[in-house]
């Protein structure tokens, strides 16, 4: 007779078959595949019916030949992850570019009156210009108009060039001025109006309009005003070449956006924290109140948004009235997103503070009988509904070689991250914590900037390199490898993903240092300290030092750096921590299908 | 023979068309001149262009060369690529001008190892 343990996940379905010799399971083969529709729903039928059919396969048997399949009651915990910026800076009538372009021309500060190229002949000797040179004006011509204007006499300070000229320009000029170049929104650059323009020496970056006072020298300020550019120079830190322009009304704010307080609804009272004071203040609340009973935001600010959103879709999957929807725990994390100004002239991008916030929902029971019943109609074979999942996730975990209870099990998934503890009486304890590997792919996509959400999983996923010549790559531990065949050019000098062989591009302006730095942060902030986190809530009089052993499995678990940052951080509490060998040879996975078949064949629960 | 030390670190550009002011050419050159990379244009004719372009990229001391025909082909090549292999090719009929310029910037960034732009 041959039994199938069924473990349909948030992102996978896995499957462990074995025959039953001398009333003992023997394992055959394993199946996986990409869950179908939202676990706990009937559309997961079809993810069953494919992992089945790949592990009948790898078992060559028949499908027929299975007798039984024993299904997990599915844990009816739901979880999203939302972001949301409490910062947002604002550019009122443009007063400022701040850019890299990669080859600005000259060198030095120019402080003039803005000018069209077209307009230079109506001015004065003596008088001070920085020109604007739109892409429709050729190089040539706008050095022949400078130089002109120079041997006249106009005191030309500097230009802004549309197009990427600002060394050619630079090359064919009697005089050296600072030339910045590539500015995309030229035409938005008010004209007439006193300027200052700053190119820094390659490798040295921006002095004067970087500082207040620089500013503030250059344009003749008020104490008062210089008080109103502080965000305009602290923008500027860290340029190359940048633009300020005076205009009568001008201004750059930094808008703090209401973010509103957060009341966190526990057992243990009620705690309100303002989201302005950062994401560590929500996580000691949480705890101070800890169990939650529910969440709730400001209406009408940020915060209230966040949350609303995580309560309407967890709505729409459970089917419930958002009213009932009981958020039942959250992992909030700071993080620093890249946005582009408002009203920014060169594309410019400022670094905001924003909030990450991952929440769970304990939904009612799932339709899990439903799903068995129609399993059992389109496959024809009778279904089991089988016990509790962290129950069977430890027996699984537990055919790790070298591991005995007592035992921790850290489930490291998609959407929670879950603990379970057994003691020597074999009881067990356990719990689901909000976070996991979708909001680490949140917190990467947004610190990056990447819109992709698959190029968002790879850069979890895979290490990154960087291409050093046509032929060979260095990754990001220093270590060389040379190719025999030359690589895409489309690859050369860039930062690249080393998946599966294949260097695969990233955007050309992400740092692999920032690249490498951002993923590590995100894996740290969310895993390592939601497993201390959920470890604590199950260790024997919540006591970390008490856990021996801990067990990771999961899809996570196969992460080639989150195991070993959990470890270190588990080492300092005297506990042994590894990744899971079920059957000691699936690795971290199919570690509740094999506690399923095991569960009814050896009579423990 | 110049001794070696002598050749300047150039691209080395070799060009069918004898006519000095051949759009394409210039447009290649200020490429090369935004990104600061120095460059040295040779008149050549010969065989085919891959080949050509090999052969100018083995003269030049930086190991990067280019080939610009008569037809508007044009070809980036790097000593060290398989001659068939060209880092970048623009075929005459079809290019428009940013594309020369943006081939001259390819080969300036090549010399100073920074990205591509295709």
């Amino acid at each position: 007779m041959i039994i199938a343990g069924v473990d349909i996940g948030n992102s996978t379905t896995e499957i462990a078959l074995a025959r039953i010799v001398n009333n003992r399971p023997e394992f055959i083969a394993s199946g996986i595949a990409k869950t179908t529709g939202i676990k706990g729903t009937e559309d997961n039928v079809l993810g069953i019916r494919l992992a089945l059919e790949r592990a009948v396969e790898r078992a060559r048997i028949d499908m027929k030949e299975v007798k039984l399949l024993r299904l997990n009651e599915a844990t009816p915990v739901i979880s999203d992850v939302a972001m949301e910026a409490i910062t947002e800076t604002v550019i009122t009538e443009s007063t400022m570019i701040g850019h890299n372009p990669s080859t600005p021309g000259g060198i030095g500060v120019g402080v003039g009156i803005t000018t069209p190229i077209f307009d230079i002949n109506s001015r004065k000797p003596g008088e001070k210009v920085i020109l604007v040179i739109p892409k429709n004006v050729d190089f040539e011509d706008a050095a022949k108009k400078i130089n002109e204007a120079l041997s006249r006499g106009v005191d030309v300070k500097g230009a802004i060039v549309q197009k990427d000229d600002g060394v050619l320009i630079s090359n064919r000029l009697i005089k050296k001025i600072p030339i910045v170049d590539e500015v995309s929104l030229i035409e938005k650059v008010p004209l007439n109006m006193p300027a200052c323009i700053e190119v820094a020496e390659p490798g040295f970056t921006i002095k004067t309009l970087s500082n207040p006072y620089g500013i503030a020298s250059v344009f003749n300020l008020t104490p008062e005003e210089t008080k109103n550019i502080i965000p305009i120079a602290r923008a500027l830190i860290g340029n190359r070449s940048a633009v300020v322009i005076k205009t009568p009304r001008g201004d750059v704010k930094e808008r703090k956006i209401p973010a509103g307080q957060i009341k966190l609804k526990g057992k243990n009272g009620t705690q309100v924290v303002d989201l302005e004071e950062g994401a560590d203040k929500v996580m000691q609340a949480l705890e101070q109140v800890w169990p939650l009973i529910d969440v709730e935001g400001t209406p009408s600010t940020n915060v209230g948004g966040l949350i609303a959103r995580v309560k309407e879709v967890m709505g729409q999957v459970t089917y419930q009235d958002i009213r009932e929807i009981k958020i039942q725990d959250i992992l909030a994390v700071d993080i620093l997103v890249p946005q582009r100004v408002t009203g920014g002239i060169a594309d410019e991008f400022f670094t905001e503070d924003a909030v990450a916030v991952a929440a769970m929902v304990k939904s009612s029971k799932l339709p899990m009988e439903k799903i068995a019943e129609k399993v059992e109609r389109e496959l024809n074979i009778p279904v089991e509904i089988a016990g509790v999942e962290a129950n069977m996730a430890i027996l699984g975990a537990l055919t790790t070689p070298g591991t005995d209870v007592p035992v921790a099990v850290l489930d490291l998934g998609g959407g929670s991250t879950d603990a379970a503890f057994m003691n020597r009486k074999r009881e067990v304890v356990s719990i689901h914590m909000a976070g996991a590997g979708e909001m680490v792919n949140m917190i990467i996509a947004a610190e990056l900037g990447i819109s992709d959400k698959q190029l968002a999983e790879d850069i979890k996923r895979y290490p990154v390199a960087k291409v050093e010549s046509l032929f060979s790559i260095r990754m990001e531990d220093g270590t060389v490898r040379f190719f025999e065949k030359p690589l895409d050019p489309e690859t050369f000098a860039r930062v690249c993903l080393l998946k599966e062989g294949k260097l695969v591009p990233l955007p050309p302006d992400l740092q692999l240092e920032k690249v490498r730095e951002v993923r590590r942060k995100a894996k740290q902030k969310v895993f390592v300290s939601n497993a201390v986190r959920a470890l604590s809530k199950v260790a024997p009089s919540g006591n970390l030092r008490l856990i021996d052993f801990v067990i990771m499995v999961g899809g996570s678990a196969l992460d080639f750096e989150i195991p070993e940052m959990i470890s270190e951080a588990l080492a300092g509490y005297g506990i042994v921590a590894g990744r899971g060998e079920i059957r000691g040879s699936e690795g971290p996975r199919n570690a509740v299908a094999t506690g399923l078949v095991l569960s009814g064949w050896e009579g423990t629960p | 023979m110049r001794v070696y030390e002598e050749i300047k670190p150039t691209v080395v550009i070799y060009c069918e068309d004898e006519n000095a002011g051949n759009a394409c050419l210039n447009r290649i050159c200020e490429g090369l001149e935004e990104e600061g990379v120095p460059f040295e244009v040779t008149i050549a004719t010969g065989d085919e262009p891959e080949f050509m372009a090999q052969k100018a990229s083995r003269e030049s001391r930086i190991g990067i060369g280019i080939f610009l025909g008569k037809d508007g082909t044009c070809l980036l090549q790097h000593t060290k690529m398989p001659y068939n292999m060209p880092i970048m090719k623009i075929h005459g009929k079809l290019a428009e001008a940013d594309d020369y310029r943006r081939l001259g910037a390819n080969a300036a960034r090549l010399a100073k190892n920074i990205p591509l732009s295709f």
